[in-house]
C-alpha cells in the first residue's frame, strides 16, 4: 500500500505532466502569408511555368508531386567541373545519390586567410557566382539556404581561427522551396578563398501528378490554430533524452510555401506543404525554433475533416 | 589472441602496400558502447540523465554501415569485437591501459556526455571521467573514437573552466582522433543512417575523416532532422591525423597527447546552462 506522501506525490506529478494547449501568436509575416493563402484561388496556386519542369500539357492547376530519382553519372558535366578545381583527382560522384563530390583536403588544412565582414560578403558573392558556374542553366533553381563555418583550435591558443566557409543553396520547384536536404549544392571555400570542396546534389525530379486531393490551402490558419491546440509537449534534445518538455507558447514567425520528401511505396517523393516557422516557448523558460509542415496532398494528411478538403481533381 | 592479430596485421599489411601506393588500415576491428537505459545504469529521476531511444539502434546503425560493401566497401578484415549494451557499458571496459576498448580499431559510442566523456551511467560502475579514465592505446588497436553524444568538447566555460586540451589529453595514447560534439547533439531520425554516410564519405569519397564526421552529421542529423544546430567536433594527435583520409590512415599510433580540436557550426546550437 503506497504511503500519503507517495500518493500525494502521484497526484502532484500527475497534474504537473497534464500539459494544456500551445497558446499560439502569429508574427505581421505571418499574417500575411496565411492571407495570401485565404485570398488564393486554387488556380492561382502555383506558376507551374514560371520555372518550368513541366509541359504546359503536363500541368495542373494543383500543386504537383514529384518522384526523386538520383541523377545519373554524365562525364561531359564532370568533364566541365574539373576545370574549376585545383585537384582534379579529387572530384568524384556517389552513385546512390548521384551526388558530385570534390573535397581538396590539402586545400581544407589551410585556415581561411581573410575572415572580417568585407571579406566574407565577398566571399558568399563568390559563392553566388561559383554556383552559377557549377550549376550553368539549372543554377536559377537554387536559393541560399545556410552556411556553415568551420574552426579551428590548436594547443596553446586561446582563440579559434576560421578553417573553412561552407555555403548551401536549396533547390525550388515551381515556386515552393524543398526545405530538406533532397537537393542542394555546397560549395567550401578554405586558405586565400579558394574552392576546396563541392557537393551538388541535384536529382531527377519526375512529375508523379496533380495532388488528387487538395487541402484547401485557406485552412492554413485553422490547421496552424489546430497545431497548436495539440501541441502540448515538444522532445528536447539529446542531452535530455526522452524527456518532453510542456510547450507554453507557439510564435509563428513566417509561413511559406515548400516541398518535402517522404518514402511511400519504396519511392522517395516530394509532397507539397504549407510550412511556418516558429518559436517553441517552453515551460522550462527555454525556447527552441523548429518548423511546422503542413502538407497539403490530403491522402498524405490524417484527421482531415471533410470542408477543409478541395473537390477531387478531374 | 593480440599478439596473433600484431603478426598477422603485419604479413597481411605487407602485402597491401605492395600492391597499393598508400595506406589503408590493414584490420577494421570494431566495438560499438550503447547506452539507453539510464535508469538501470543508477540514474534517477534528478539526475538529468534520461533513457534515450536510438543508442542501440544507432550501434546497430555503425555495425551494419561497416559490413555494407556498397556505402563502406571495406576490403580489410572486419570483425565486429564488443556490442556492449546497457548494464555491460561499464567503466572498467574503458579504464586504463588494459581496457577492453583498447583491443579494437574503432569504437562508436552512443549515449549521454558531457565535456568529461561519455555518461555511461550514474553510480561508481559507470562514471567515468576522461581526465582520469581513459588512456586510447594506439598502441594497442583503438585509432578512431567516434561518439554519438553530447557536449565533449564544450568550450572551457561549460566545463568548470578546464580547457578541451587538459581535459582530453591524457586520454590520447596513440589514438589518431576522438569525434564527438561541441554543444549538444541530437538524435537522427533514422539511426543507420548517419553511419553509412560517415563510411561512405571517408572510404568511397576520400573526405577526411574530419570532414566525413561533420558532413555525415550535418546531413543526417541538422538538414534531416529540423534541429536548431549542431557542431560535430574533431580532436586529434595533431592536424595530420585529424584530417586523414581512408586511404592515407595506416596502422601505426599516433604520437600521444592531442594539440588539435576542430568543429563545425551550422544553425544555431544549444549549450547547456552555464555553472
Amino acid at each position: 500500500m503506497k504511503s500519503p506522501v507517495v500518493l500525494a506525490l502521484s497526484a502532484i506529478l500527475f497534474v504537473s505532466t497534464m500539459a494544456i494547449a500551445a497558446e499560439l501568436e502569429r508574427t505581421e509575416n505571418t499574417n500575411a502569408y496565411i492571407g495570401r493563402c485565404k485570398s488564393m484561388a486554387v488556380e492561382r496556386v502555383v506558376d507551374i511555368r514560371q520555372k518550368a519542369l513541366l509541359e504546359p500539357a503536363q500541368t495542373s492547376l494543383r500543386p504537383v508531386t514529384f518522384e526523386v530519382v538520383a541523377a545519373p553519372f554524365d562525364n561531359a558535366y564532370i568533364t566541365r567541373l574539373s576545370r574549376m578545381v585545383d585537384n582534379v583527382n579529387k572530384i568524384g560522384f556517389d552513385a546512390a545519390r548521384g551526388m558530385y563530390h570534390y573535397e581538396n583536403v590539402d586545400a581544407q588544412r589551410e585556415r581561411l586567410v581573410d575572415t572580417d565582414d568585407l571579406a566574407l560578403t565577398k566571399l558568399r558573392t563568390k559563392a553566388d557566382q561559383l554556383v552559377g558556374e557549377l550549376l550553368g542553366a539549372e543554377a536559377p533553381r537554387f536559393v541560399f539556404a545556410n552556411t556553415e563555418t568551420d574552426y579551428v583550435l590548436e594547443k596553446g591558443q586561446s582563440v579559434p581561427a576560421v578553417s573553412r566557409k561552407t555555403y548551401r543553396y536549396t533547390r525550388e520547384v515551381n515556386g515552393r522551396h524543398i526545405v530538406d536536404n533532397t537537393a542542394f549544392i555546397r560549395v567550401s571555400f578554405s586558405g586565400k578563398s579558394v574552392l576546396s570542396g563541392f557537393e551538388i546534389v541535384n536529382p531527377v525530379l519526375k512529375p508523379v501528378g496533380a495532388v488528387n486531393r487538395l487541402v484547401k490551402l485557406s485552412a492554413a490558419d485553422s490547421r496552424l490554430a489546430d497545431y497548436a491546440l495539440n501541441k502540448r509537449t515538444a522532445r528536447r534534445n539529446k542531452d535530455e533524452g526522452d524527456e518532453l518538455v510542456d510547450v507554453v507558447r507557439i510564435k509563428a514567425t513566417y509561413g511559406t510555401d515548400t516541398y518535402l520528401s517522404r518514402s511511400i511505396g519504396g519511392r522517395k517523393l516530394i509532397l507539397p506543404n504549407q510550412s511556418f516557422y516558429a518559436e517553441f516557448m517552453l515551460d522550462n523558460g527555454e525556447s527552441i525554433n523548429d518548423w511546422i509542415h503542413l502538407c497539403v496532398d490530403a491522402d498524405q494528411t490524417p484527421n482531415l475533416s471533410d470542408d477543409m478538403i478541395e473537390n477531387i481533381a478531374r | 589472441m593480440n599478439l596473433n592479430r600484431c603478426l598477422t596485421s603485419m604479413v597481411l599489411w605487407s602485402s597491401i602496400s605492395a600492391s597499393i601506393a598508400m595506406a589503408t588500415p590493414p584490420y577494421m576491428w570494431y566495438a560499438t558502447h550503447s547506452v539507453e537505459n539510464y535508469v538501470g545504469n543508477g540514474c534517477g529521476v534528478l539526475s538529468g540523465y534520461h533513457n534515450l531511444a536510438n543508442s542501440h539502434e544507432e550501434a546497430d546503425g555503425f555495425n551494419t554501415a561497416i559490413v555494407n560493401p556498397v556505402r563502406s566497401n571495406l576490403i580489410v578484415g572486419r570483425m565486429f569485437r564488443y556490442n556492449r549494451r546497457d548494464a555491460d557499458a561499464t567503466r572498467a571496459r574503458w579504464l586504463g591501459d588494459q581496457a577492453e576498448i583498447n583491443y579494437v580499431d574503432f569504437l562508436f559510442y552512443s549515449g549521454h556526455g558531457t565535456g568529461f566523456g561519455p555518461t555511461l551511467g550514474c553510480n561508481a560502475t559507470y562514471t567515468t571521467d576522461c581526465r582520469t579514465d581513459f588512456r586510447f592505446r594506439g598502441i594497442g588497436y583503438l585509432k578512431w573514437v567516434q561518439a554519438s553524444a553530447c557536449l565533449w568538447f564544450e568550450a572551457p566555460q561549460y566545463a568548470n573552466g578546464v580547457s578541451e586540451f587538459s581535459r582530453w589529453n591524457a586520454s590520447f595514447a596513440g589514438v589518431h582522433t576522438v569525434q564527438g560534439h561541441r554543444a549538444v547533439s541530437y538524435e537522427g531520425s533514422n539511426p543507420a543512417a548517419m553511419s553509412e554516410e560517415f563510411w561512405n564519405r571517408w572510404v568511397n569519397l576520400g573526405e577526411s575523416i574530419y570532414s566525413a564526421w561533420r558532413n555525415a552529421q550535418i546531413s543526417c542529423v541538422y538538414e534531416n532532422g529540423a534541429h536548431p544546430g549542431l557542431q560535430p567536433a574533431t580532436m586529434g594527435a595533431n592536424g595530420t591525423f585529424a584530417t586523414e583520409t581512408y586511404a592515407s590512415a595506416g596502422d601505426a599510433a599516433a604520437p600521444y597527447g592531442a594539440t588539435w580540436l576542430g568543429w563545425a557550426t551550422v544553425g544555431t546550437p544549444e549549450y547547456p546552462p552555464l555553472p
